[in-house]
């Protein structure tokens, strides 16, 4: 059984004034097997946030249900965690305070040292312990979006929600972070699921064991499913060479570029 | 916790207030007069002779408040010269070195007690302060978590709003012979009155900062399931703290206005019963005096809350 179940899932959103109504997710069905780690790719303003909030528990589906672990989803609950494509971080708090808070929510009965514990692993493990006292407004973007992480990996989810998490990144910032990632995922915390929105076609085939196209209308939602057969663990240089990796690239500039021409 | 912007009309609420002195009135403090003339092309600021290349460069915020302090003198002059005249022609008016006077005798010895209704004007001032604050400060007591509470509920808000919206045009004097009859006693009754009018620009202006947490923060304790107590302490407050000291700082500005007001229908001790005494005593002086002296502390209260706005509002911006 799958652990995560996409079924039928539609979701417009209404028109106000001068504005038309959109059929963001037209009829989306997916899978997510235990311990698969999927990208979504896609362009601007194809819903892939929108499926994202949905799974997470904070939109409603018009109609359809999304399944975890065989249990419909109607709320957010202690099984998903997100890093929201914006960061939301808490603006009074400090980086320290918004990671502990999260982790003490999702935990209410555990003890103090533990959540203390697992707060000082994530934030060490994004790079973020000296910078702990500091407000979100007083460290860069990319800080901000490092501290996103690690607060949805001290919540223990299994399954882990990312929208964009390495937006904001430069290259090698990125690539640190790519490799923690998986790092954390395969070995180091309860999650067993990464659900993962990316406008890199790199990002997507390095990380992922299957990618998700998702269109704009008149296209389906979801364009195409590509799996990614390269072993793991991937190395990001030699990688690019392996004729699956080009071949994969290749079906995704393809459809990428298809998708656009049929918005323009 | 449906907290979708139910509350944002009452963010205007300031418009539908008595009058409040507002920070750009010309009571404003001299730095903000100094900014203030710099920034604008005012007449006085023309004036000043160009900043030389070879005069040292903090010369020029010196000149900019040396020359606002003297506008404000030749206005403050001005003044009383109208003053002067007006009071000359009608003969029933005090001129202003009869009410100078007057202020000195009575600064002479503030704080003299000879019983019952002869107080110094002092005493009278810290007696008024004293209501004012008591009222204020249980309006802040109730204002504050019922603000939070129908900012954060719309359900409450729609049970508690339109009593709030009936009650709050009335002018606060109308409650002072409810006052009267529930506590049985004038001064209870006056702390009530400023209990009333401090009460609903709190509550408004805390409801529509918990109302306005922005949809992202919402979020944000929604997925990591932020307990109710959780979501209020760690974002509900912090957000709303700066639209709280906004409305404490209205509700003490209208406060210090209405307790004048309740004390000359009270009696018996304060500055509001002091005014209405010296004009049964027909001495006009001792009004103006007071007058002024009112005026001066308005001002300090309000620049009370102007600080402790911006200690708020500064460490919003994370500093
Ligand atoms: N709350 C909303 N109300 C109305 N329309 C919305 C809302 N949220 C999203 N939309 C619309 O739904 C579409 C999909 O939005 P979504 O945020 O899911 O796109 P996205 O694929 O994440 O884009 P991006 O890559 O730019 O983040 C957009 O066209 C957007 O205008
Ligand atoms: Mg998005």
């Amino acid at each position: 059984m799958s652990q995560l179940e996409i079924d039928g899932l539609h979701m417009s959103f209404p028109g106000r004034r001068g504005i038309a109504p959109q059929h963001v997710l037209r009829g989306v069905d997916l899978q997510v097997g235990q311990g698969e780690f999927v990208s979504l790719i896609g362009h601007s303003g194809c819903g892939k946030s929108t499926l994202l909030n949905v799974v997470a528990g904070l939109l409603r589906p018009n109609s359809g249900r999304v399944l975890v672990g065989g249990q419909p989803v109607t709320a957010p609950g202690p099984d998903r965690a997100m890093v929201f494509q914006n960061y939301s971080l808490l603006p009074r708090l400090s980086l320290l305070a918004n990671v502990r808070e999260a982790a003490r929510s999702a935990n209410p009965q555990a003890p103090r040292e533990r959540i203390d514990e697992t707060v000082e692993r994530y934030l060490s493990a994004v790079g973020l312990w000296e910078h702990r006292n500091k407000r979100p407004r007083q460290v860069s973007g990319g800080m901000q979006q490092r501290t996103a992480v690690a607060r949805a990996f001290a919540v223990g989810p299994r399954i882990l929600l990312l929208d964009e998490p390495f937006g904001a990144l430069d290259a090698l910032t990125r690539a640190r972070l790519q490799e923690q990632l998986l790092e954390l995922w395969a070995n180091e915390s309860t999650t067993e699921t990464v659900l993962m929105v990316t406008h890199g076609i790199d990002e997507a085939i390095l990380l992922a064991d299957r990618i998700v196209v998702m269109g704009n209308p008149p296209q389906p939602s979801i364009v195409d499913i590509i799996p990614v057969e390269l072993p793991r663990p991937r190395d990001r240089v030699t990688v690019i060479d392996d004729p699956a990796y080009r071949q994969v690239q290749q079906r995704l500039l393809d459809l990428l570029h298809a998708d656009q021409q049929a918005v323009a | 916790m449906s907290v979708t912007g139910h509350v944002t009309k009452v963010e205007n609420t300031a418009v539908a207030m008595p009058p409040q002195p507002a920070p750009e009135s010309p009571v404003a403090p001299e730095s903000e007069a100094a900014v203030e003339s710099a920034a604008a092309p005012e007449p006085g600021a023309a004036a000043a002779p160009s900043p030389d290349a070879a005069r040292p460069t903090w010369l020029a915020p010196v000149q900019r408040t040396a020359a606002a302090v003297g506008w404000g003198l030749l206005g403050g002059l001005l003044f009383v010269g109208l003053w002067a005249v007006v009071a000359y022609r009608s003969g029933d008016l005090p001129s202003p070195s009869s009410a100078f006077s007057t202020l000195i005798d009575l600064l002479a010895d503030p704080f003299r007690d000879g019983g019952e209704t002869d107080k110094g004007i002092g005493l009278q001032l810290a007696i008024s302060l004293g209501r004012v604050f008591s009222g204020f400060a249980l309006a802040a007591l109730v204002g504050v978590p019922l603000g939070l509470l129908i900012g954060g509920s719309r359900r409450a808000w729609q049970a508690v709003n339109p009593v709030v919206q009936i009650l709050r045009p009335v002018s606060p004097l109308a409650w002072f012979p409810l006052g009267l009859v529930v506590f049985k006693d004038a001064p209870n009754a006056a702390v009530f009155v400023i209990f009333v009018t401090a009460l609903w620009p709190t509550v408004l202006n805390t409801a529509a900062g918990a109302a306005s947490v922005p949809e992202d923060q919402h979020n944000v304790a929604r997925v990591f399931r932020f307990s109710r107590f959780s979501y209020v302490r760690n974002i509900v407050i912090p957000h709303a703290l700066p639209s709280v000291v906004t409305g404490l700082r209205l509700s003490m500005g209208i406060a210090w206005m209405v307790i004048v007001a309740v004390e000359m229908l009270s009696g018996g001790t304060g500055i509001g019963f002091f005014v209405w005494d010296s004009y049964n005593a027909s001495n006009l002086s001792a009004v103006i005096s007071a007058i002024l002296l009112i005026g001066c502390i308005g001002v300090v209260l309000d620049c009370l809350f102007l600080w402790l706005s911006r200690l708020v509002g500064a460490k919003e911006s994370g500093q």
